[in-house]
């Protein structure tokens, strides 16, 4: 049996260190007074958006200040419990959900963002994709041959290369199932270095191999002079209607409640950078012009479903690199725009979150729960926003300000759902499980693919009773010509002169692979230019 | 498709969303929303020990932990109904005003007996039936085809067994092994 619980990690270097000492740092906590301060450019949000700017930015010699909502934790405070990984470097705790409570959102809430809670899958933006954006939304300079220069930089930095060591058992299930079946697979490139492979990518990696954002970027632009203040909220951009003069932000207790203070940014320059779902929403917040009403609308989740495996073998689905091995088989094949198309991945298993995608309750939930071990994870991640059924979600503010998600689950997702989690079973079984359970509140183990095949017919799939999830915010401020798009190509937003939008936000449709590389390589590219113009 | 419809739901989602998601099904069972369902944590504070939860929450949800989680708590040495509240309180702690407005909502809600009777089957308060007929009325919430029966199981007992297994205590009962050891100390409750 595989036992990592007496494996001690320690004497890891981490670069946050007497940051405090070393760095302009701001801990928004102790934050009691009200106070201005000025940049060249201030950016909201350290995330994979916001780090790689900040380092390209603080590089060329400009005065930058970072905000960021979740607090500094590094290395030293990931102990790998799950339960304090949620509370602390999650939005809502893990606990974000779509409006009607249909689809789950897990998202990163810390300094350096989601990179620092994501399982490090690194993927070019697929040219399909980048095509039906130049022909369906007039992003213009955007091909692989425009952005290539700046994912292979971004993959130098960050090591990204396809993970060398043997896939772990949960991800070997899509080589057999795929080698099985005559389906395309291969091997994920990870952005690590040094990996220990011991499968704690999503609750901070201890090892300070995963080159997320807080070992790469952040630490880079804070040697360079940027400062950081974390546990402040930016509320509100100030603006009057043509400028935005000052990011107006609330320091946070450690409860997340309001210091009482307010600090104020004020510089030329302004960088959104919060990601899907809290660009939106600050820009809503601020009321910002929006002629055609375009601000959160089509925000995309690549909306998840999933299938638990059972196998006669060890699977330990906790321990390992989270994910290794892919499946294309069915990514595109209805073409860019018909049906929706998905890509098979794995995901890793840890109790609590086990525990909440099984649903059901009692002697049977417990039942399925204690076979962890040898249960396998799939899931398929769908590509949203390419049809125009799939139109994706809508922020919104609740009356304190907090966005909310609502994403209507169309028949045209649902369709898709229905499909992944038929491809998900077959790829399961052929891999040798010996029951597999789709992601669908009716559906138990089935002990053959026949016996799937013939009972999931049976099943309806109607929102709420495929569980989904999402680990993946796209949308919301698209890229486009003028007629399409609220920021253009370069990330400028076309209604406010010196304010920039450098996030996944920034994407007209999902993508159809984990974003991460795509939100690096377009942030390199635009704030590389931006650079370049404040300098001239 | 009409997308003002939840599909095959039978809730028609505009009228559903339009008040807040719990408030809205407040009404449709004849309370008086903005009288009976604060959804705020403040009010009237949490209980004793806890940071969000309520008395009245406590006393709702403390009969329903053994049967929901199934042999869980039982599973862990000296493990109670009370223990797997605490750790709901504490996966509470990671979410917002907000999120958590909505839950009191909810919580609200199955305080009134028809609302309990809509949505799990039984009039009865959770506190006043016995574990055989707690786990008959879960089984039934569970099944229960309407849209928003399941939007609040889920909603409720999600969350609630998440806290549960991701307390190391309960994680380790899964037969996960749990955790390398960072540091020279051990990971934390």
């Amino acid at each position: 049996m595989q036992d990592l619980s007496t494996l001690k990690i320690q004497n890891i270097a981490d670069p946050w260190d007497n940051a405090g000492e070393k760095w302009n740092l701001i801990d928004g906590a102790t934050v009691s007074d009200d106070r201005t301060l000025e940049a060249d450019v201030v950016i909201i949000g350290t995330g994979a958006g916001g780090g790689v700017s900040a380092e390209i930015l603080s590089a060329a010699g400009l005065k930058v200040i970072l905000v960021e909502a979740g607090r500094l934790t590094s290395s030293r405070d990931f102990n790998l419990n799950e339960g304090d990984a949620y509370r602390q470097l999650y939005q809502e705790g893990a606990m974000r959900a779509t409006k009607d409570g249909a689809i789950t959102i897990l998202q990163g809430r810390t300094v350096g963002g989601t990179t620092v809670v994501n399982w490090t899958s690194s993927f070019r933006t697929p040219k399909e994709t980048l095509n039906h954006w130049r022909e369906r939304f007039g992003v213009d300079n955007t091909s692989r041959a425009d952005l290539d220069p700046y994912f292979q930089r971004m993959e130098k930095q960050l090591g990204i290369e396809p993970w060398a060591m043997p896939a772990n058992a949960n991800n070997d299930v899509i080589k057999r199932g795929c080698e099985k079946l005559g389906w395309d697979w291969s091997v994920i490139p990870r952005n690590v270095r040094g990996c220990w492979n011991i499968g704690y990518c999503g609750m901070g990696c201890p090892t300070n191999a995963k080159q997320s954002m807080l070992v790469t970027t952040l630490p880079a632009a804070m040697e360079a002079g940027a400062t950081l203040i974390h546990s402040a909220r930016a509320d509100k951009l100030v603006h009057d209607g043509t400028r935005v003069s000052a990011v107006q932000v609330t320091p946070l207790n450690h409860d997340r409640n309001p210091t009482g203070a307010t600090v104020t940014l004020k510089a030329p320059t302004i960088i959104a950078a919060g990601g899907g779902i809290q660009t939106p929403a600050l820009l809503l917040r601020s009321e910002v012009p929006d002629p055609d009403g375009r601000v959160g609308k089509r925000t995309f989740l690549h909306v998840t479903s999933f299938a638990f495996g059972r196998y006669d073998r060890e699977i330990a689905p906790y321990y390992g690199a989270p994910q290794s091995l892919h499946s294309d088989q069915f990514t595109f094949t209805g073409g860019v725009d018909g049906p929706i198309g998905y890509k098979l991945e794995m995901m890793p298993l840890h109790p609590g979150l086990t525990g909440a995608l099984l649903g059901g309750f009692g002697e049977q939930a417990r039942e399925h729960i204690t076979a962890l071990p040898n249960t396998a994870a799939s899931i398929a991640l769908m590509r949203d926003g390419f049809h125009e059924e799939s139109p994706g979600g809508t922020v919104e503010l609740r009356d304190n300000g907090e966005p909310v998600l609502d994403y209507p689950v169309t028949d045209y997702l649902l369709d898709g759902a229905r499909r992944s989690l038929y491809s998900q079973v077959e790829m399961q079984f052929a891999a040798g499980a010996r029951a597999v359970r789709p992601g669908h509140i009716r559906a138990p183990f089935y002990t053959s693919w026949a016996q799937a095949r013939e009972a999931m017919a049976d099943l309806s799939y109607q929102a709420l009773d495929v569980p989904l999830g999402s680990a993946h915010v796209m949308g919301g401020c698209p890229m486009g010509d003028k007629d399409r798009g609220l920021v253009d190509a370069q990330g400028r937003y076309r209604h406010l002169e010196n304010l920039y939008v450098f996030d996944g936000s920034v994407f007209p449709t999902s993508l159809g692979v984990n974003p991460q590389l795509s939100i690096y390589g377009l942030s390199a590219r635009n704030a590389t230019a931006l650079a370049e113009r404040l300098r001239a | 498709m009409d997308q003002d419809n939840m599909p095959g739901s039978g809730v028609d989602r505009r009228g559903f969303l339009k008040l807040s998601v719990w408030g809205g099904a407040a009404l449709a069972v004849g309370a008086g929303a903005s009288t009976l369902l604060t959804g705020c944590s403040s009010d009237p504070g949490p209980a004793g020990g806890y940071k969000h939860l309520r008395d009245k929450d406590v006393t709702l949800l403390r009969p329903l932990m053994a049967p929901l989680l199934g042999g869980g708590l039982e599973a862990v040495d000296g493990a109670g109904p009370d223990q797997a509240l605490q750790a709901f309180d504490r996966l509470l702690q990671g979410g917002t005003d907000g999120q958590r407005g909505q839950l009191f909502q909810l919580l609200d809600l199955l305080q009134l007996g028809a609302a309990r009777w809509w949505i799990t089957g039984t009039w009865a308060h959770f506190e006043e039936q016995g574990d055989a007929q707690l786990r008959d009325t879960l089984a039934h919430w569970a099944n229960n085809d309407g849209g928003f029966p399941k939007l609040a199981f889920k909603g409720l007992t999600q969350p609630i067994v998440m806290a549960w297994y991701v307390t190391p205590e309960a994680g380790r009962t899964t037969g996960y092994p749990g955790p390398p050891v960072v540091g020279s100390g051990t990971a934390s409750a």
